[in-house]
């Protein structure tokens, strides 16, 4: 009963961000990476079910068989890094679309800079753009549960 | 706001190594993740993790590329194809999280409905389990019982047949009878008993029927009724003949669980046979207890009647009255004839016993008697099947026909026939029978008849000691007397035979006739 209602939540939480995106869109800037917006819409509400799927997972998880197992511990880690960057991901993607920045497109070269002055959203965006720095170790954490499941000292839920 | 540009050459770096090492290790997971899939194939969550390793090297080979594609066209001089490709990189990533959000999102729910099952399966195998033990057991059982039920009827199909064997052959009378007192089943001997040939003439018949007094069957039933049993309950019982038999019930009632009487069951044992040996028993016993008596008082008086006599005989030649010295010699040797007769019992044998030819012995007497039974109108026949030889004093038995003849003239005055059988018995013994056409034994007089000075002459014409005598003689023999008034066999009844003594000898040397 627990889980259905946290599903229900999740999803009328899902259901009220992609309404309030939808009903107030942001402006279209020329230098936007995505050439329409559906498609931004689109990934956002993709990372927005990600975020939820993740969130659920991790709550549903610690009942699961086995669930305190140091495989299941690796799992959750990784569950745990790709939810913030998820988060930073979706961060990344809405100042994209505020500041009308996208750094893969000023240019490929060393020299490149986002040109001054700049604000603190600037250096919010400039930080938050270091997604690897959350995807990686949650990928890496991810084989470490792998390895831990193939190794056969878990409980199989 | 500040006055500073933010180089992006860190960045670049970040995304270029991190892009290379997503490739690397979401290939890695894949690889595990294919492994544990191949070995637990049927396992949910090496499913959605396999999935999961799926979507996500998918999306770092999407993402991941991306960036690599980028610096390779930028530093190329094409940056503007970026243009061409990034939508699809963008709607590939887009879609690969999505999958991988569908995945996290249907596993647990997945698991939850696969686990109910696998509890459902688990629980259905359990039950078929339990179901199959107590298929088993139940199995065992039914065989156990059949074997036992088939054990059980050997075993009652022994006891049946010994019980009927033993209800069958048993000597005395088993029956069963009704809550009415009805004949349900009787065995052979107690249809004997009971004077027919065959069980069917006797069942539905009540045993009352048989019962000589009415009042004993009333009894009987009623004790019956109020204890449940009866033990040696003696009674007199009627044959389809009519002939008496004396016989002892030992009966109980049949009852129901509620103890409603249903029947009686019970053992009949003829004791006629038994009860005529004891009163015989009982009357030899009298006899020879008189026999003594008798043969006592007169050793004890014969010596002074022979004084008496003697000096009587003195006094005749001497004295004037001999008349009346005459009447007292006569009374004195009347008194000495008694007393002869009775001291045969106490007189040992003259002569040694040796084998004695029957008939010779009565063809002896006959010739004696038979002219003067013939001037009375008193016709003897003689009936001899066989030659039987016993052993005897000659004299004590011609006595014992002289006297059984002598019994039957004074019993046929005005004439009338004697007939004399003499035949051998299949058990061994020799037998004589002497009956006559008299008018017969009344009942009455029939247990004092070999009673000594019992007659039913007028005083003076009889000593009442010859039946007496007789008596006294056959059992010195070692044999027996018995008087039929009248005989119950039809062949004596045809020649009009009212009385019939018949003597039984124990068998000596046999003598072809």
């Amino acid at each position: 009963m627990a889980g259905i209602f946290y599903n229900e939540v999740v999803f009328f939480i899902g259901l009220t961000v992609f309404v309030i995106l939808g009903l107030f869109p942001p402006p279209a800037w020329a230098t936007q990476p995505h050439i329409c917006p559906e498609g931004l819409y689109a990934h956002l509400l993709a990372h927005i079910a990600f975020g939820a799927a993740l969130l659920y997972m991790l709550y549903r998880s610690r009942g699961l068989p086995g669930g305190g197992d140091r495989a299941w511990l690796y799992l959750r880690l990784s569950l745990v890094f790709f939810l913030l960057w998820n988060f930073d991901a979706f961060t990344v993607h809405l100042l994209e679309r505020h500041l009308s920045l996208n750094t893969y497109y000023y240019s490929s070269a060393l020299e490149a800079e986002i040109p001054g002055p700049v604000n603190w959203k600037h250096l919010l965006y400039y930080v938050t753009r270091f997604d690897h720095l959350f995807c990686v170790p949650a990928m890496y954490f991810l084989w470490q549960s792998l390895r831990e499941f193939t190794r056969g000292k878990h409980v199989f839920g | 706001m500040f006055s500073v540009s933010l180089p992006l050459y860190p960045l670049y770096a970040v995304d270029l190594v991190g892009a290379i090492l997503m490739i690397l290790i979401s290939f890695a997971c894949l690889e595990k993740a294919f492994y544990l899939l191949r070995h637990h194939p049927d396992h949910l969550l090496f499913v959605y993790l396999f999935g999961l390793s799926l979507s996500f090297t998918a999306f770092a080979l999407s993402r991941s590329m991306g960036h690599v594609v980028r610096f390779i066209l930028g530093w190329s001089g094409h940056p503007h194809l970026w243009f061409v490709l990034a939508p699809f990189s963008g709607a590939l990533n887009t879609v690969f999280i999505l999958l991988a959000a569908f995945l996290t999102f249907v596993f647990p729910r997945a698991h939850q409905t696969f686990r109910l099952l696998e509890e459902e399966t688990q629980q259905l195998k359990e039950t078929k389990e339990a179901l199959e033990k107590a298929h088993d057991h139940l199995q065992q059982l039914y065989r156990t019982l059949e074997e036992k039920v088939e054990e059980r009827t050997r075993e009652l199909a022994l006891s049946e047949q010994k019980f009927r064997r033993l209800f069958e052959a048993a000597g005395d009378a088993i029956f069963f009878c009704d809550q009415e007192g009805r004949l349900l089943d009787i065995n052979p001997a107690g249809v004997q008993l009971l004077g027919f040939t065959r069980k069917e003439e006797l069942l539905g018949r009540s045993l009352g029927e048989f019962f000589a007094c009415r009042g004993e069957w009333n009894r009987y039933r009623e004790f019956l009724c109020a204890e449940g049993q009866v033990t040696n309950f003696e009674t007199l019982l009627l044959t389809s003949h009519g002939e008496e038999r004396y016989v002892v019930i030992t009966a109980n009632a049949i009852e129901y669980l509620q103890g409603c009487h249903l029947g009686w069951q019970g053992i009949m044992k003829d004791l006629t046979r038994f009860r005529e040996m004891t009163e015989r028993m009982i009357y030899s016993e009298k006899m020879a207890a008189l026999g003594q008596l008798a043969a006592g008082v007169a050793h004890e008086i014969n010596t002074p009647l022979g004084i008496i006599l003697g000096y009587t005989q003195l006094l005749k030649e001497s004295q004037e009255e001999r008349e009346e010295l005459q009447l007292i010699e006569d009374q004195v040797r009347v008194c000495q004839r008694l007393i002869s007769d009775l001291l045969i019992f106490s007189r040992p044998s003259p002569q040694a016993e040796q084998p004695v030819d029957l008939k010779e012995i009565v063809r002896q007497v006959l010739e004696m008697v038979q002219p003067t039974y013939r001037k009375e109108g008193i016709e003897i026949n003689l009936h001899v099947s066989d030659s039987p030889v016993i052993r005897g004093d000659p004299d004590r038995l011609r006595q014992v026909v002289l006297n059984l003849l002598g019994n039957a003239r004074d019993a046929l005055q005005g004439g009338g026939a004697i007939h004399i059988w003499i035949y051998r018995l299949r058990r061994g013994g020799a037998v004589l029978e002497v009956g006559d056409t008299g008018p017969g034994i009344p009942e009455e007089i029939r247990e004092k008849i070999f009673e000594p000075f019992f007659t039913t002459k007028p005083p003076g014409q009889g000593t009442g000691l010859g039946l007496f005598v007789t008596f006294g003689l056959v059992k010195e023999h070692g044999g027996e007397i018995e008087v039929f008034s009248p005989p119950a066999e039809e062949r004596y009844l045809r020649l009009g035979i009212r009385t019939l003594f018949r003597i039984i000898f124990p068998e000596g040397n046999h003598v072809s006739g």
